[in-house]
Protein backbone atom coordinates (compact mmCIF):
# COMPACT_ATOMS: atom_id res chain seq x y z
CA UNK A 1 0.00 0.00 0.00
CA UNK A 2 2.37 2.41 0.63
CA UNK A 3 4.65 1.49 -2.32
CA UNK A 4 1.63 2.49 -4.28
CA UNK A 5 1.28 5.88 -2.32
CA UNK A 6 5.04 6.45 -2.99
CA UNK A 7 4.82 6.01 -6.88
CA UNK A 8 1.47 8.55 -7.00
CA UNK A 9 3.79 11.03 -4.59
CA UNK A 10 6.89 10.32 -7.33
CA UNK A 11 4.65 10.89 -10.24
CA UNK A 12 3.09 13.81 -8.75
CA UNK A 13 5.97 15.30 -8.37
CA UNK A 14 6.80 15.18 -12.12
CA UNK A 15 3.63 16.09 -13.59
CA UNK A 16 3.79 19.53 -11.29
CA UNK A 17 7.51 20.09 -12.17
CA UNK A 18 6.44 19.57 -15.96
CA UNK A 19 3.32 21.35 -15.85
CA UNK A 20 4.80 24.69 -14.34
CA UNK A 21 7.27 24.85 -16.89
CA UNK A 22 4.48 24.42 -19.61
CA UNK A 23 1.88 26.78 -18.22
CA UNK A 24 1.98 30.13 -20.13
CA UNK A 25 0.54 31.73 -17.36
CA UNK A 26 3.21 32.84 -15.05
CA UNK A 27 1.11 33.29 -11.52
CA UNK A 28 -0.07 29.15 -12.53
CA UNK A 29 3.40 28.37 -12.98
CA UNK A 30 4.24 29.98 -9.51
CA UNK A 31 0.96 28.08 -7.79
CA UNK A 32 2.21 25.10 -9.60
CA UNK A 33 5.93 24.98 -7.66
CA UNK A 34 4.05 25.52 -4.57
CA UNK A 35 2.03 22.59 -4.76
CA UNK A 36 5.12 20.98 -6.02
CA UNK A 37 6.82 22.10 -2.61
CA UNK A 38 3.98 20.09 -0.71
CA UNK A 39 3.98 17.36 -2.28
CA UNK A 40 7.83 17.33 -1.80
CA UNK A 41 7.35 18.01 1.80
CA UNK A 42 4.36 14.89 2.16
CA UNK A 43 7.41 12.66 0.63
CA UNK A 44 10.03 14.25 2.90
CA UNK A 45 7.89 12.67 6.00
CA UNK A 46 7.47 9.08 4.64
CA UNK A 47 11.29 9.63 4.18
CA UNK A 48 10.96 10.46 8.38
CA UNK A 49 12.84 13.67 7.96
CA UNK A 50 10.72 15.76 9.51
CA UNK A 51 12.40 18.97 10.22
CA UNK A 52 13.48 19.14 6.56
CA UNK A 53 9.66 18.28 5.40
CA UNK A 54 8.07 21.46 7.72
CA UNK A 55 11.39 23.78 6.68
CA UNK A 56 10.01 22.51 3.25
CA UNK A 57 6.40 23.51 3.81
CA UNK A 58 7.26 26.17 5.51
CA UNK A 59 9.50 28.18 3.13
CA UNK A 60 8.73 26.29 -0.27
CA UNK A 61 5.03 26.25 -0.19
CA UNK A 62 4.94 29.46 2.03
CA UNK A 63 7.52 32.10 1.42
CA UNK A 64 8.32 31.34 -1.87
CA UNK A 65 5.34 31.63 -3.54
CA UNK A 66 4.25 34.52 -1.81
CA UNK A 67 7.58 36.13 -3.26
CA UNK A 68 6.68 34.82 -6.88
CA UNK A 69 3.43 35.82 -6.80
CA UNK A 70 4.16 39.39 -5.59
CA UNK A 71 7.53 39.67 -8.18
CA UNK A 72 5.22 38.20 -11.28
CA UNK A 73 2.20 41.31 -9.66
CA UNK A 74 4.88 43.84 -10.57
CA UNK A 75 6.32 42.64 -14.13
CA UNK A 76 3.91 43.38 -17.61
CA UNK A 77 3.38 41.21 -20.40
CA UNK A 78 4.42 42.82 -23.57
CA UNK A 79 4.11 39.73 -26.07
CA UNK A 80 0.94 38.15 -26.73
CA UNK A 81 1.50 34.91 -27.28
CA UNK B 1 18.37 22.03 -30.95
CA UNK B 2 15.78 21.41 -28.79
CA UNK B 3 15.76 18.12 -30.03
CA UNK B 4 19.55 17.58 -30.03
CA UNK B 5 19.28 18.19 -26.22
CA UNK B 6 16.41 16.21 -25.64
CA UNK B 7 18.08 13.13 -27.25
CA UNK B 8 21.26 14.23 -24.94
CA UNK B 9 19.12 13.81 -22.02
CA UNK B 10 17.46 10.62 -22.82
CA UNK B 11 20.98 8.94 -23.48
CA UNK B 12 22.44 10.30 -20.05
CA UNK B 13 19.07 9.14 -18.76
CA UNK B 14 20.06 5.49 -19.68
CA UNK B 15 23.59 5.69 -19.41
CA UNK B 16 23.01 6.56 -15.62
CA UNK B 17 20.13 4.24 -14.81
CA UNK B 18 21.99 0.76 -14.25
CA UNK B 19 23.94 3.06 -11.47
CA UNK B 20 20.09 3.10 -9.39
CA UNK B 21 20.44 -0.60 -8.34
CA UNK B 22 24.03 0.67 -7.00
CA UNK B 23 22.67 3.40 -5.04
CA UNK B 24 22.50 2.39 -0.49
CA UNK B 25 19.09 0.98 0.50
CA UNK B 26 16.87 3.28 2.11
CA UNK B 27 17.72 3.41 6.25
CA UNK B 28 20.87 0.63 5.49
CA UNK B 29 22.25 0.21 9.09
CA UNK B 30 25.22 -1.09 7.39
CA UNK B 31 25.97 1.45 5.00
CA UNK B 32 29.14 3.54 5.57
CA UNK B 33 27.87 6.82 5.81
CA UNK B 34 25.38 5.64 8.93
CA UNK B 35 28.08 3.87 10.77
CA UNK B 36 30.66 6.33 11.84
CA UNK B 37 29.10 10.19 12.70
CA UNK B 38 25.70 9.21 12.22
CA UNK B 39 25.47 6.55 14.88
CA UNK B 40 27.42 8.48 17.32
CA UNK B 41 24.72 11.42 17.21
CA UNK B 42 22.08 8.74 17.66
CA UNK B 43 23.59 6.72 20.74
CA UNK B 44 24.96 9.97 22.80
CA UNK B 45 22.81 13.09 21.82
CA UNK B 46 20.19 12.50 24.80
CA UNK B 47 22.92 12.14 27.54
CA UNK B 48 25.57 14.67 26.23
CA UNK B 49 22.63 17.40 24.96
CA UNK B 50 19.49 16.28 27.00
CA UNK B 51 17.94 17.00 23.20
CA UNK B 52 15.72 14.07 22.55
CA UNK B 53 15.12 15.98 18.53
CA UNK B 54 18.61 15.15 17.41
CA UNK B 55 18.48 17.08 14.59
CA UNK B 56 17.85 20.03 16.36
CA UNK B 57 21.15 19.14 18.70
CA UNK B 58 23.13 18.48 15.12
CA UNK B 59 22.23 22.15 13.74
CA UNK B 60 22.53 23.81 16.68
CA UNK B 61 25.32 22.05 18.44
CA UNK B 62 27.72 19.76 16.78
CA UNK B 63 27.13 21.63 13.39
CA UNK B 64 26.35 24.97 15.21
CA UNK B 65 29.50 27.00 13.21
CA UNK B 66 27.71 26.05 9.62
CA UNK B 67 24.45 27.43 11.10
CA UNK B 68 25.92 30.46 12.39
CA UNK B 69 27.13 31.56 8.95
CA UNK B 70 23.89 30.11 7.21
CA UNK B 71 22.18 32.51 9.47
CA UNK B 72 24.85 35.17 7.97
CA UNK B 73 23.81 34.07 4.68
CA UNK B 74 20.27 34.66 4.84
CA UNK B 75 21.32 38.48 6.56
CA UNK B 76 23.33 39.03 3.56
CA UNK B 77 20.76 38.00 0.95
CA UNK B 78 17.81 40.61 2.73
CA UNK B 79 20.92 43.34 2.57
CA UNK B 80 21.53 42.24 -1.16
CA UNK B 81 18.10 42.13 -1.97
CA UNK B 82 17.51 46.14 -0.55
CA UNK B 83 20.68 47.50 -2.21
CA UNK B 84 19.62 46.22 -5.21
CA UNK B 85 16.11 47.37 -5.53
CA UNK B 86 16.44 50.36 -3.56
CA UNK B 87 15.70 53.53 -5.25
CA UNK B 88 16.66 56.92 -3.87
CA UNK B 89 14.32 58.94 -1.95
CA UNK B 90 15.14 61.78 -4.17
CA UNK B 91 16.37 62.48 -7.56
CA UNK B 92 18.89 65.43 -9.02
CA UNK B 93 17.24 66.79 -11.98
CA UNK B 94 17.91 69.87 -14.27
CA UNK B 95 15.49 72.30 -12.20
CA UNK B 96 17.07 70.57 -8.56
CA UNK B 97 15.92 67.58 -6.62
CA UNK B 98 12.85 65.76 -7.58
CA UNK B 99 10.71 63.53 -5.16
CA UNK B 100 9.37 60.16 -6.09
CA UNK B 101 5.92 59.98 -6.63
CA UNK B 102 3.84 58.11 -3.15
CA UNK B 103 3.29 54.62 -4.43
CA UNK B 104 -0.91 54.30 -4.84
CA UNK B 105 -1.07 50.45 -4.20
CA UNK B 106 0.75 50.19 -1.13
CA UNK B 107 -2.04 52.17 0.81
CA UNK B 108 -5.44 50.12 -0.32
CA UNK B 109 -7.73 49.08 1.62
CA UNK B 110 -9.18 45.79 1.25
CA UNK B 111 -12.37 44.02 2.24
CA UNK B 112 -13.64 43.23 6.39
CA UNK B 113 -14.15 39.69 5.37
CA UNK B 114 -10.32 39.32 4.71
CA UNK B 115 -9.36 41.79 7.74
CA UNK B 116 -11.86 39.50 9.99
CA UNK B 117 -9.59 36.23 8.86
CA UNK B 118 -6.73 37.80 8.99
CA UNK B 119 -7.35 38.91 12.82
CA UNK B 120 -8.30 35.56 13.62
CA UNK B 121 -5.39 34.07 12.23
CA UNK B 122 -2.29 36.20 13.07
CA UNK B 123 -2.46 35.40 16.90
CA UNK B 124 -2.55 31.67 16.27
CA UNK B 125 0.18 32.15 13.81
CA UNK B 126 2.79 33.70 16.60
CA UNK B 127 1.67 31.13 19.41
CA UNK B 128 2.52 28.54 17.00
CA UNK B 129 5.84 29.78 15.78
CA UNK B 130 6.81 30.61 19.50
CA UNK B 131 6.12 27.02 20.04
CA UNK B 132 7.54 25.61 17.16
CA UNK B 133 10.86 28.11 18.25
CA UNK B 134 10.72 26.97 21.76
CA UNK B 135 9.68 23.11 21.26
CA UNK B 136 12.47 22.42 18.62
CA UNK B 137 14.07 20.36 21.30
CA UNK B 138 11.38 17.94 21.31
CA UNK B 139 9.59 17.95 17.96
CA UNK B 140 10.33 18.74 14.83
CA UNK B 141 11.06 22.90 14.20
CA UNK B 142 13.44 25.12 15.51
CA UNK B 143 14.39 28.72 14.92
CA UNK B 144 14.57 28.99 10.86
CA UNK B 145 11.09 27.54 10.56
CA UNK B 146 9.96 29.56 13.24
CA UNK B 147 11.34 32.75 12.52
CA UNK B 148 9.73 32.13 8.55
CA UNK B 149 6.25 31.30 10.34
CA UNK B 150 6.38 34.97 12.53
CA UNK B 151 7.61 36.57 9.14
CA UNK B 152 4.83 35.03 7.12
CA UNK B 153 2.64 36.52 9.97
CA UNK B 154 4.53 39.97 9.53
CA UNK B 155 3.37 39.35 5.57
CA UNK B 156 0.09 38.58 6.10
CA UNK B 157 -0.93 41.63 7.98
CA UNK B 158 0.62 43.75 5.76
CA UNK B 159 -1.43 41.86 3.04
CA UNK B 160 -4.64 42.19 4.63
CA UNK B 161 -4.45 45.63 6.16
CA UNK B 162 -2.10 48.47 4.97
CA UNK B 163 2.13 47.94 4.10
CA UNK B 164 2.26 51.87 4.57
CA UNK B 165 0.90 51.68 8.26
CA UNK B 166 3.26 48.90 9.12
CA UNK B 167 6.04 50.23 7.97
CA UNK B 168 5.09 53.38 9.79
CA UNK B 169 4.87 51.55 13.06
CA UNK B 170 7.73 49.37 12.41
CA UNK B 171 10.10 50.74 10.00
CA UNK B 172 12.64 49.12 8.02
CA UNK B 173 15.70 50.25 8.92
CA UNK B 174 14.17 48.87 12.32
CA UNK B 175 13.81 45.84 10.72
CA UNK B 176 17.18 45.80 9.30
CA UNK B 177 18.93 46.33 12.90
CA UNK B 178 16.47 43.25 14.25
CA UNK B 179 17.87 41.20 11.49
CA UNK B 180 21.30 42.19 12.16
CA UNK B 181 20.89 41.84 16.38
CA UNK B 182 19.79 38.04 15.27
CA UNK B 183 22.81 36.94 13.63
CA UNK B 184 24.60 39.19 16.50
CA UNK B 185 23.05 36.98 19.28
CA UNK B 186 23.83 33.97 17.58
CA UNK B 187 27.59 35.16 17.01
CA UNK B 188 27.67 36.76 21.01
CA UNK B 189 26.78 33.48 22.35
CA UNK B 190 29.67 31.88 20.25
CA UNK B 191 32.71 34.62 21.35
CA UNK B 192 30.75 34.28 25.25
CA UNK B 193 32.47 31.06 25.16
CA UNK B 194 36.01 32.63 24.44
CA UNK B 195 35.92 34.61 27.82
CA UNK B 196 35.15 32.32 29.54
CA UNK B 197 37.73 29.89 28.30
CA UNK B 198 35.71 27.49 25.99
CA UNK B 199 36.19 26.52 22.96
CA UNK B 200 34.19 28.74 20.32
CA UNK B 201 30.17 28.27 20.43
CA UNK B 202 30.91 25.36 23.78
CA UNK B 203 27.61 26.46 25.49
CA UNK B 204 29.34 24.66 28.89
CA UNK B 205 30.24 28.34 29.95
CA UNK B 206 26.74 28.94 30.67
CA UNK B 207 26.81 26.73 34.03
CA UNK B 208 29.50 29.17 35.35
CA UNK B 209 26.86 31.93 35.14
CA UNK B 210 23.62 30.35 35.75
CA UNK B 211 24.95 27.04 37.87
CA UNK B 212 23.35 24.16 35.47
CA UNK B 213 24.92 20.98 34.85
CA UNK B 214 26.51 20.75 31.45
CA UNK B 215 23.59 18.90 29.89
CA UNK B 216 21.41 21.73 31.14
CA UNK B 217 23.67 24.42 29.55
CA UNK B 218 24.15 22.91 26.44
CA UNK B 219 20.45 22.57 26.13
CA UNK B 220 19.94 26.26 26.80
CA UNK B 221 22.39 27.39 24.72
CA UNK B 222 20.78 25.56 21.69
CA UNK B 223 17.83 27.77 23.08
CA UNK B 224 19.08 31.20 23.36
CA UNK B 225 20.67 30.46 19.73
CA UNK B 226 17.44 29.64 18.25
CA UNK B 227 15.87 32.49 19.10
CA UNK B 228 18.58 34.60 17.29
CA UNK B 229 18.05 32.91 14.22
CA UNK B 230 14.44 33.52 14.49
CA UNK B 231 15.00 37.07 15.07
CA UNK B 232 16.94 37.54 12.21
CA UNK B 233 14.55 35.11 9.64
CA UNK B 234 12.03 36.80 10.86
CA UNK B 235 13.41 40.24 9.81
CA UNK B 236 14.53 39.25 6.47
CA UNK B 237 11.51 37.70 5.45
CA UNK B 238 9.79 40.79 5.91
CA UNK B 239 12.05 42.92 4.53
CA UNK B 240 12.57 40.88 1.04
CA UNK B 241 9.13 41.18 1.03
CA UNK B 242 8.30 45.10 1.50
CA UNK B 243 11.07 45.51 -0.87
CA UNK B 244 9.45 43.31 -3.54
CA UNK B 245 5.91 44.92 -2.74
CA UNK B 246 6.69 49.09 -3.38
CA UNK B 247 9.56 47.86 -5.84
CA UNK B 248 12.02 49.11 -4.01
CA UNK B 249 10.45 52.06 -2.87
CA UNK B 250 10.64 51.72 0.29
CA UNK B 251 11.43 55.43 1.54
CA UNK B 252 8.33 56.92 0.03
CA UNK B 253 6.55 54.14 1.15
CA UNK B 254 7.18 54.85 5.06
CA UNK B 255 5.84 58.60 4.84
Amino acid sequence: MLEVFNLFILGLIIICAIASLAVKDLITSAMLLGIYSFVICLFYSILGAVDVAFTEAAVGAGISTVFFIVTILKTERKSKD
Amino acid sequence: MKILSLLLVIVLFIMMFPLVENLPQFGDPNQISNQKVSKYYLEHTLEVNDVPNVVTAVLADYRAFDTMFETAVVFIAGLAIIFILRRPRRRKNKNGYVYEKLVDHVGYQPNIIVQTTCRIFVPIMQLFALYVLAHGHHSPGGGFQGGVILGSMLILLAVCFNLRIMLQKFSIRKHILYSAIGVLIFFMFGFLAIFFGKNFLDYTYLNTILGLTDKESRSLGILFVETGVAVAVMSVMFTIYANLRTSGRINTAEQ
